[in-house]
């Protein structure tokens, strides 16, 4: 399977990022947007299944431990990402195609600036599998 | 030295064994230099037990299976008694952590262990065009019979698994145990020729594109048998595995071999056994196409040490790394 | 058909016309993994014949581990068959236990319903074999009735004689392979081939670890069906599959269908192995064979019952690939042995 351009980001969809999930579809068309209800329950196998066949990259936005309505779950998901970042450092990709930003709902500024800087970084990088 | 420790074995668990006891060990094959996992039952039958050199296997694989529902342990009216060498009782001590075996069946014989055979090694020593007709160990010598009778004889250092030469000679037991053997002997000599901090893994020599394309042409002559993941102690799936499906998961991972859905297994396998595995080596030595797994599984057991602070083995009671967390720990 | 007596340096001229870019040479090799394999060959120094019988069997280049059958497309509904190559090739350094074997995936594959995929794949292929030296500590061609210095089902068959080759023509694709190439060859005659063969069959016989004569038990094994031998073996067995892969004359496969996109895909077939617990897991979720003690028992007696059965052949050619395979020391010849002293021979 050939891999696409897309950017695949999963979004905490807790009440207050209704807005941030509706600017970023709007600003970026091509980045495909898929909102979770906890980024804790998402398993790192189907972002390992997505880099190596369809995506260029995955975003994913979680809440931060004082803000995550599910009370623990951010911390184990902490863990979780950790070692999905480092098998893929393990296997020589680079780390950067899975990016994670903590941020509570409402701060849409602090998000929308850090998908901005990724979506340059990623264009002038031309992240390819392996690079 | 090898035979008195077998003998010491055999002493043992006939002085000890019960009338509903179970014993899995060892016993010889037909094929040279490999040894055969068996139950025993009865005390007639603890003469066949052999240890030592040839010990290539981790038992405790099989210890899932005396806990799977058609098998209950509870139906088990004594104790098990599973043979083990030192570096196999981490393997008992993480299933025991995953809850996936009782300990309050089980008891472990562990012996003093003076190193296992890699049998690759042996092959390379007698070439291309011999192979072993009998094969049997004599102190620091292995001595060989080639098929066209010729005799043969390899220093036991060209032979040793090489995991055996880090081999520091410690391991933690909590649960009911006995060790068979000299243990403050066996403890004043350990190998150590190249130590775990030391070590030089492929991650450190090579870094992304280089990294990536060796391990895809590493990769690349799986065949997918599965035959890694079913050796694994850490892989506890078992009937649930999400790489028996590809019906049910339609698309996610195809039983199709290609280079990239090969790298994909393995990435998936490696991130659900990265807590649990204790670097026994057994998917390396099974692998019927010699792919080098040692490259992962290595990264993989000092990733969990030097960033988590967790070693899989070194404690029945310690919760996994993937379901504890500390706080405060910012780790991305 | 005529026999020929080349050189060492002469084998070039067999091999080479099948060296160029729209065809591939297939001959046991050194593989980076250090296994001796049938590789494709880009220079005939790499071939490697003098060494014990290539741990890999040669049957992924006419039964590859997985391939595309059918192409389909959502938007375009018909089915498209998927391409398989129509390069030719030659399988060169097969001794008398995978000809063997080729010879029964041949009447597998085509003999009561056509398998296209295979049968395409055969036809662009000649096969050359080799007489057999070198055998390995697991071999027992002879007790399934193989001679190591003969066979029959091959194209071409050479037998080595001193520094030189006997060349034997088999086949009418071999002859007439043979005739495009034999300019200057020197002919060897029938009794110089015979003895030849003798002499290596003798040889390389004698280097067997062990025979065992199954001729009174052949079709008698399912009186084995509820002896308690069984059990030392399976419960030793991990389910690895190893045997099943590395065997020359195992054919199950599994089918699937891979989505490249959301409207496109094909439909592939991979291997599969009896020994794996949900092979024959039914769609109402009962397994007939949910012991690993059902599954072995049915693999050895698939391999010298059941095929005795129905095509009268064993389906086993001794190569012993799965003895020296096994990680767990479960030897094939054990439990023939077990089985002959079950039925009282």
């Amino acid at each position: 399977m050939d891999r696409t351009n897309t950017v695949i980001a999963f979004v905490c969809q807790a009440d207050k990022r209704k807005k941030l999930i509706s600017s970023l579809k709007s600003k970026y068309p091509a980045l495909r947007v898929i909102p979770v209800i906890c980024i804790g329950k998402l398993n790192p196998v189907i972002i390992f299944r997505l880099l190596m066949k369809e995506a260029r990259a995955v975003i994913l936005v979680g809440c931060e431990p004082s803000d995550c309505h599910f009370r623990e779950g951010v911390f184990f998901s902490e863990r979780r990402f950790f070692l999905a970042k480092e098998v893929l450092k393990g296997f020589g990709l680079n780390d950067r195609l899975l990016n994670i930003i903590w941020s509570n709902p409402g701060k849409d500024a602090l998000v929308l600036k850090q998908f901005e800087t990724f979506m340059q970084y990623l264009k002038e990088t031309q992240i390819e599998k392996g690079a | 030295m090898i035979n008195e420790i077998r003998d010491a074995i055999i002493q043992y668990l006939k002085s000890v064994m019960k009338e509903n006891d179970v014993v899995l060990a060892l016993r010889s094959s037909s094929t040279p230099g490999i040894l055969t996992p068996c139950i025993l039952r009865n005390k007639a039958d603890l003469d066949q037990i052999e240890a030592g050199f040839f010990h290539l296997n981790n038992l405790a694989v099989y210890l899932s299976e005396f806990f799977q529902k058609e098998n209950r342990l509870s139906t088990l009216q004594g104790y098990l008694y599973v043979l083990c060498k030192p570096c196999d009782t981490k393997a008992v001590t993480q299933m025991i952590s995953d809850q996936q075996i009782n300990p309050n069946k089980l008891k472990l014989v562990v012996y003093a262990c003076e190193g296992m055979a890699d049998m690759k090694k042996v092959k390379n020593e007698i070439g291309l065009d011999k192979d072993i007709k009998a094969i049997d160990l004599h102190l620091t010598e292995l001595s060989l019979t080639l098929l066209d009778g010729s005799p043969l004889s390899i220093p036991v250092s060209k032979v040793i698994s090489s995991k055996c030469l880090e081999c520091n000679k410690e391991y933690h037991l909590t649960m009911s145990h006995v060790f068979v053997g000299d243990e403050k002997k066996w403890k004043s000599h350990p190998y150590s020729i190249a130590t775990a901090e030391n070590k030089v893994l492929l991650q450190d020599q090579k870094k992304g594109k280089d990294l990536f394309d060796q391990l895809k042409a590493e990769l690349s002559a799986c065949i997918r048998c599965n035959a890694c993941r079913n050796v694994c102690h850490a892989c506890f799936c078992s009937d649930r595995c999400i790489f028996d499906k590809p019906k049910m998961t339609v698309g996610f991972l195809d039983k199709e071999i290609s280079p990239i859905d090969n790298i994909l297994f393995h990435m998936i396998r490696f991130y659900h056994v990265a807590p649990n595995c204790t670097a026994c080596g057994e998917c390396e030595r099974i692998c019927p196409q010699g792919i080098p797994l040692s490259h992962l599984y290595e990264y993989f057991h000092r990733l969990m040490q030097e960033s988590l602070d967790f070693s899989a083995g070194s404690s029945d009671s310690m919760r996994q790394a993937m379901l504890s967390y500390r706080l405060g720990e910012d780790l991305v | 058909m005529k026999t020929y007596q080349i050189s060492k340096s002469q084998l070039k001229q067999l091999l080479e016309p099948y060296l160029t870019a729209e065809t591939q040479l297939i001959a046991p090799s050194l593989n980076p993994l250090g296994l001796i394999s049938f590789n494709k060959i880009q220079n005939i120094n790499e071939i490697a014949l003098n060494t014990s019988i290539p741990l890999k069997p040669s049957k992924s280049y006419l039964f590859p581990e997985s391939s595309s059958l059918v192409q389909f497309d959502e938007k375009n509904p018909h089915l498209l068959e998927s391409d398989i190559s129509q390069k030719k090739q030659m399988l060169f350094g097969l001794r008398p236990c995978d000809l063997a074997a080729i010879a029964y995936m041949d009447s597998f594959f085509s003999s009561n319903i056509s398998d296209h995929d295979y049968v395409q794949r055969r036809n662009n292929t000649l096969i050359l074999g080799v007489a057999c030296e070198y055998p390995s500590n697991a071999c027992f061609c002879t007790s399934m009735g193989i001679q190591p210095g003969t066979s029959i089902h091959a194209d071409i068959f050479l037998v080595p004689s001193g520094e030189d080759f006997l060349v034997e023509e088999l086949s009418e694709k071999g002859q007439e392979y043979l005739a495009s190439i034999s300019k200057g060859w020197k002919e060897a005659s029938n009794e110089t081939l015979a003895t030849q063969k003798n002499e290596i069959t003798e040889k390389t016989s004698s280097k067997l670890i062990e025979k065992i004569d199954l001729s009174k038990i052949r079709g008698r094994l399912s009186e084995t069906y509820n002896k308690d031998f069984w059990n030392k073996y399976s419960e030793a067995c991990i389910v690895c599959g190893a045997c099943t892969f590395d065997c020359p004359t195992c054919s199950c496969f599994d089918m699937n269908d891979s989505m490249i996109s959301s409207s496109k895909g094909c439909r592939y077939r991979s291997w599969d192995s009896c020994s794996f617990a949900d092979f024959t897991l039914h769609a109402s979720s009962h397994n007939p064979r949910s012991s690993k003690l059902h599954r072995l028992r049915q693999r050895i007696l698939h391999k010298f019952q059941y095929t005795v059965e129905k095509m009268d052949q064993w389906s086993c050619t001794g190569c012993g690939r799965c003895i020296r395979v096994c990680p767990v020391g479960i030897n094939t010849r054990s439990i023939l042995k077990d089985a002959k002293e079950a039925l009282g021979e």
